[in-house]
C-alpha cells in the first residue's frame, strides 16, 4: 500500500499507521534523504513526512527550523481536526530535544508546533502524556492518576501507541548491555506485556493498526539506515519485564 | 593565573594587571575566582558508528582556568530532573583537568551531544556556574 515512500538512498523510519475520518489509512513517518546524511557525525537529519491511501507521499511542513530533526510522529483525529505529536531536537546551537504538538483542521493546515516536554521519547494522546528518560522510565500523565513504568537496563529510543487500540503502548530501544534491540507493547489499563518480533526479527519502532504492522527495518551498515517495512508474521511473546510504579517511587 | 603585566606579592597571594588593563585577585594557591568565566572546552557527537570521544587532548596541565571545574554532559537530554552527566572533576593550579578520562565511550546508539565543560564557582562560593542553559548551575562538588 506504502510501497511509493521507497526510494533509491532514502531511508524511511518511525511509522504510524492511522485510519482518516473516511477509513482510508494514513502513514506518518519519518524520510530522510542522501542530503540529509553528516559524514562528520555520521548522522542523519530526518523530517516529517505523510502518506495518504491512493495518494504520494509528501513532506508535511512544521515550521520547525531546518536544523531540527523530527520524528516519532503520532497522530489521532475527532470533531475538530488533527492532533499531531513529533519529537524534535538536535539543532547544533541547542541539541535538546522536545515533545512538540499541532493541532489543525486537517494535515496540511497545523497549527505552529508547540513545545510540550523536554524529552527524547513520547506522545499526547488526548488528556495523556506520555515522556521517557533516556534510560529505564518512562512517565504517563492523565488526569486519573500518573504512573511511571520501569524498563530496568533499556535505552529508550521511542514510546507510540497503537491508534487502534490507544492503551497499547509500544515501546523500542535497545538493551544497555548489547547490541540487541527491542518492541515491547505494554498495556497501560491491564499490564500485560508482549515482546514484539517480525519475521523473527524485532519489530523495532513498529506501528499497529489491526492485522497490519509496519516496522523500521536496518537496511545498512549504520544504526539508522533503516526502511519502513511491512510485517509479514507478528509473534507476540508474553514477557514479564516491565515495572509500574507509582510517581517519586523511582 | 600567567598574564602579562605587573605583579604584586602579599603574604596571602598578589594582584596583578590582565591585558585588557583590569586587575585581578589570587590567592596564595593561585586561585582567581573573579577571572573564571563558564566555557565549552570541547564538543563531540557519539553514536553508533562514532561511538568514543578522545579527550586526551584535553589532558595535562595549561587545558583550562586553574582552580575551576569539569564536567562531562549530554545536552541532547538535559532534562530538569535527568542526570546526564558522564563525568565530572576539578581542575587544578596547573589548569588540569583531574580524573579526566582518555575518552568517553556512549552504549546509547543515538546521537549524543556531548560537552566537556569549565565551571566556575559561584560568588557565594556554594555553587558551580556552568555554560548554557543546561543545569547551569550546581553544588559544589569535592575533589
Amino acid at each position: 500500500m506504502f510501497d511509493t515512500i521507497h526510494e533509491p538512498d532514502v531511508m524511511t523510519h518511525m511509522p504510524f499507521l492511522i485510519r482518516d475520518g473516511d477509513g482510508k489509512h494514513v502513514l506518518l513517518y519519518c524520510r530522510s534523504g542522501p542530503a540529509d546524511f553528516d559524514a562528520a557525525t555520521q548522522s542523519r537529519r530526518w523530517k516529517l513526512w505523510v502518506a495518504l491511501e491512493d495518494d504520494q507521499p509528501r513532506r508535511l511542513e512544521t515550521g520547525l527550523s531546518n536544523d531540527l530533526a523530527e520524528c516519532a510522529p503520532t497522530a489521532w483525529h475527532d470533531a475538530t481536526g488533527w492532533h499531531v505529536t513529533i519529537i524534535a531536537g538536535g539543532a547544533p546551537d541547542n541539541p535538546l530535544y522536545h515533545l512538540y504538538r499541532m493541532d489543525g483542521p486537517d494535515l496540511d493546515r497545523l497549527s505552529q508546533p508547540v513545545a510540550i516536554q523536554a524529552t527524547r521519547a513520547g506522545f499526547v494522546f488526548g488528556d495523556r502524556l506520555v515522556h521517557a528518560d533516556p534510560e529505564n522510565l518512562i512517565h504517563v500523565r492523565q488526569p486519573w492518576g500518573d504512573f511511571a513504568i520501569e524498563l530496568p537496563g533499556a535505552f529508550i529510543y521511542r514510546v507510540s501507541y497503537r491508534a487502534d487500540a490507544p492503551n497499547k503502548l509500544l515501546i523500542s530501544g535497545q538493551w544497555q548491555t548489547e547490541t540487541d534491540v527491542f518492541a515491547i507493547e505494554y498495556d497501560v489499563a491491564t499490564g500485560e506485556q508482549h515482546l514484539l518480533e517480525s519475521d523473527g526479527l524485532p519489530a523495532y519502532k513498529c506501528t499497529i493498526l489491526g492485522d497490519q504492522v509496519l516496522y523500521a527495518q536496518r537496511i545498512g551498515e549504520h544504526f539508522e539506515n533503516r526502511q519502513i517495512n511491512a510485517s509479514g508474521a507478528l509473534s507476540r511473546h508474553p514477557i514479564n519485564t516491565i515495572v509500574r510504579r507509582q510517581p517519586g517511587q523511582v | 593565573m600567567a598574564t602579562a603585566g605587573k605583579a604584586r606579592l602579599f603574604k596571602v597571594g598578589k594582584r596583578s594587571l590582565r591585558t585588557t588593563g583590569k586587575a585581578q585577585l589570587f590567592t596564595a594557591s593561585g586561585r582567581c575566582s573573579e577571572c573564571c568565566i563558564p566555557y565549552v572546552l570541547a564538543s563531540f557527537t557519539t553514536n553508533s558508528s562514532n561511538p568514543t570521544w578522545n579527550l586526551t587532548p584535553y589532558q595535562g596541565p595549561g587545558k583550562a582556568t586553574p582552580c575551576s571545574f569539569w564536567r562531562l554532559i549530554e545536552t541532547g537530554s538535559c532534562y530538569p530532573y535527568s542526570y546526564p552527566w558522564y563525568g565530572a572533576g576539578c581542575v587544578d593550579s596547573t589548569g588540569r583537568l583531574v580524573g579526566l578520562p582518555s575518552s568517553f565511550t556512549s552504549q546509547y546508539s543515538y546521537n549524543g551531544y556531548m560537552q566537556l565543560q569549565i565551571g566556575c564557582r559561584s560568588a557565594s562560593g556554594t555553587q558551580i556556574n556552568w555554560p548554557g542553559s543546561c543545569q547551569s548551575t550546581s553544588s559544589v562538588y569535592s575533589c
